[in-house]
């Protein structure tokens, strides 16, 4: 290089730098923008994700009037698995379905019935009470409100998180904190044994579940998976958090449904959004709600006793690598929401992109795929599908998702067409009996190399070769063009030019 | 790199001592560089500011990375980009950025330099603006050094090219 434009060039940084300098700068001191205290707050306290953390029972007593006793009961026998109500609920004000949502005005269900037209009950949880009613804590104690009433009423002056209400043949008992845990029957205010219905609580192995529980899992790369096992069997592993919303909690599980709370500060803090995941069809519903009232919620009715499929992963992981382990982990109804699809006799073949469940949840990890530099709202795939609708095999497509696919004799063709957002243009083509893939990038305004697989070939933007895709790729027909299945309009492509050009790139 | 007018090399990222501070003080000049080279001094300064918020933000999760300046870079690019379409891109990157006193550049430099792609713009004001190893400038952009080399040749031919330098 000459030293004149190296000289030029320096002088250019300088003169760059002192015009950024004159740019207001961040800096390290300790208070970030506003509206991000809570995350701030969170990352500088060194706050790793809070998982169903409880707070140990500072006092337990009855309230004035309750009875009787305000000790731990000791169990001789196991009491009976099931309880059921001694009368029906009568002129119940709780819906028998959808949620409710408490908050400093009361409890309000998801049909706008105000249950309960209450105030300064301060932040606790809602929980069913397995017989229509609702239980809740705040910060004078724990409070019941049975189905049949219209007023919740103080059951006793304890302190701790309400983990959950547990039907017994004695009654509804409240469990206190995790573990340990303290059980109060709502029917007199008295303690109870630890071993309760579907409940078995064992601090030391954490065991605590024995017909379903769930578990928040995080794992390496910050991502928060939810986990349900029912019947020793795993019925849920969804993504459902991550850096941008580090906190989460169940609020609710029926055992076919969640009800989640995620934050981007912390558990404390009034959550962000509220999730409704029904495990029958791997649903993901975001719940409005007002985000300064809530402080609780809970699923209404009954627990689901259909049990929910098992989790099946797309594939069996790592199937491509620990690229795309990520994806294969996932339930097919979250992976795949199909573009386009051709038929051919080896099975389906599918233009896919994750499902807009998915990429709604993604927000929560800034849609970074982990152990990537992808995004799942980036992301495509070509799979291969059998007749029973399993997964045979698949090309990830990350930054660069096809818009266009073709079967011919040999190989299956796609494409993506560059547009504003990601202005990158492909030409695909897999072996139809090996699944052995090439794919070549034409580079557009905004190189993406960086996170291409190492295998793609990138014809650089420059590269005289570039010309040659539009005239392979077109709108309208043209002699030795083929139809192709395009999910942007009309597509025309030239599969024998298609594969001479391959043939050439590859072979360089 | 070059900081202040003198090289110097970089401390290898800590992240002990004063924890984001240190984190902060050898990082922000790397990330403000490779962010302003790539879209101009005013969004890349913008981008780099809210990078670093970023970055303080998620400080327990970037302490643990291999490469935090990288990510950090592909944070603020993100935010560059969007920026930029905000503004719209019709505005020039390098809008003014002029000569310092007793330093002298081709009035055409800083258009023909928004002519290149934005990875070889990088590249060349990083590596033969700023001074920095082709190492150096590929760990913060997140490429291999091969890729940073090919860009910065194709980009400074280009330059070379469009001013009528000589080799």
């Amino acid at each position: 290089m000459s030293n004149d434009l190296e000289q030029q060039l320096a002088a250019f940084a300088r003169a760059l730098e002192a015009r950024s300098d004159q740019t207001e700068k961040y800096t390290a001191s300790p208070q970030p923008p506003k509206h991000r205290a809570g995350l701030g707050a969170l990352a500088m306290a060194g706050v790793a994700v809070v998982l169903l953390v409880v707070l140990p029972i500072v006092f337990f007593k009855p309230p004035e009037g309750a009875s009787p006793t305000s000790t731990l009961l000791t169990p001789t026998t196991m009491p009976p698995t099931t309880w059921v109500p001694t009368t029906e609920p009568t002129a119940s004000v709780i819906p028998g379905e959808g949620w409710a949502i408490l908050g400093s005005t009361g409890i309000t269900a998801s049909d706008g019935t105000v249950i309960w037209a209450g105030n300064g009950t301060g932040r606790g949880r809602l929980v069913r009470d397995g017989g229509g009613g609702l239980v809740f804590t705040d910060s004078k104690g724990l409070w019941w409100m049975p189905g049949d009433t219209t007023e919740p009423h103080l059951v006793a002056e304890i302190s701790g998180e309400l983990i959950e209400v547990i039907p017994t043949s004695a009654g509804p008992v409240a469990r206190i904190g995790s573990c340990p845990s303290t059980f109060v029957n709502l029917t007199d205010g008295g303690g109870a044994p630890e071993r309760l219905g579907r409940i078995n609580v064992n601090c030391e192995t954490g065991d605590w579940g024995q017909v379903g529980r769930y578990d928040l899992y995080e794992d390496p790369d910050g991502l928060i998976w939810l986990h349900i096992i029912e019947f020793d069997m795993t019925t849920a592993w969804i993504p459902v958090g991550g850096p941008s919303y580090p906190s989460v909690r169940v609020e609710d599980f029926d055992g076919g449904r969640v009800l989640l709370s995620r934050r981007q500060g912390d558990l404390d803090d009034p959550p962000d959004d509220l999730w409704l995941v029904d495990l029958h069809d791997v649903s993901v519903v975001e719940i409005p709600f007002h985000r300064d009232e809530h402080t609780g919620a809970a699923l209404l009715g009954p627990d689901d006793t259909d049990l929910p499929a098992p989790w099946e992963p797309s594939l069996e992981p790592p199937h491509r690598g620990d690229r795309t382990d990520f994806f294969d982990r996932l339930p097919v109804e979250l992976r795949i929401d199909v573009q386009a699809e051709v038929e051919a006799d080896e099975g389906t073949w599918l233009l896919s992109r994750p499902s807009s469940e998915l990429s709604n949840l993604s927000g929560a990890w800034g849609c970074r795929v982990p152990g990537t530099d992808w995004c799942t709202l980036e992301y495509g795939e070509v799979l291969l599908l059998d007749a029973s609708g399993s997964i045979v095999g698949y090309v990830p497509m990350p930054t660069v998702p096809p818009k266009w696919i073709a079967v011919g004799e040999e190989y299956v063709y796609a494409g993506a067409v560059g547009d504003g957002a990601l202005p990158d243009s492909t030409l695909v083509r897999i072996d139809r009996e090996t699944m052995e893939w090439s794919v070549v990038v034409f580079e557009a305004d905004e190189p993406y190399e960086w996170a291409m697989p190492q295998e793609w070939i990138v014809i650089p933007m420059d590269d005289p070769r570039q010309a040659l895709l539009a005239q392979m790729v077109r709108v309208d027909p043209f002699e030795g063009g083929n139809a192709v299945e395009s999910v942007i309009g009309p597509r025309y492509v030239d599969l024998a030019a298609v594969d001479e050009f391959i043939d050439g790139v590859v072979g360089d | 790199m070059l900081y202040n007018g003198v090289h110097v090399d970089w401390p290898a990222v800590t992240t002990s001592e004063s924890g984001f501070d240190a984190f902060f003080r050898e990082v922000e000049p790397r990330v403000r560089a490779a962010l302003c080279s790539a879209y101009g001094a005013d969004v890349g300064a913008e981008a780099a500011a809210e990078a670093l918020a970023y970055g303080w933000e998620a400080w327990e999760r970037l302490s643990g990375m291999r490469n935090p300046a990288g990510y950090l870079y592909k944070v603020g690019r993100d935010r560059a980009r969007r920026i930029r379409s905000r503004q719209g891109r019709s505005l020039p990157l390098f809008r003014g950025v002029v000569p310092l006193e007793d330093t002298w550049f081709e009035p055409g430099l800083p258009a023909a330099l928004e002519r290149l792609s934005e990875r070889q713009r990088s590249a060349v004001i990083l590596r033969h603006g700023y001074g920095w190893t082709l190492a150096e400038v590929a760990e913060v952009l997140g490429v291999s050094v091969p890729t940073v080399q090919k860009h910065t040749d194709r980009g400074l031919e280009r330059l070379r090219r469009e001013l009528g330098v000589d080799r």
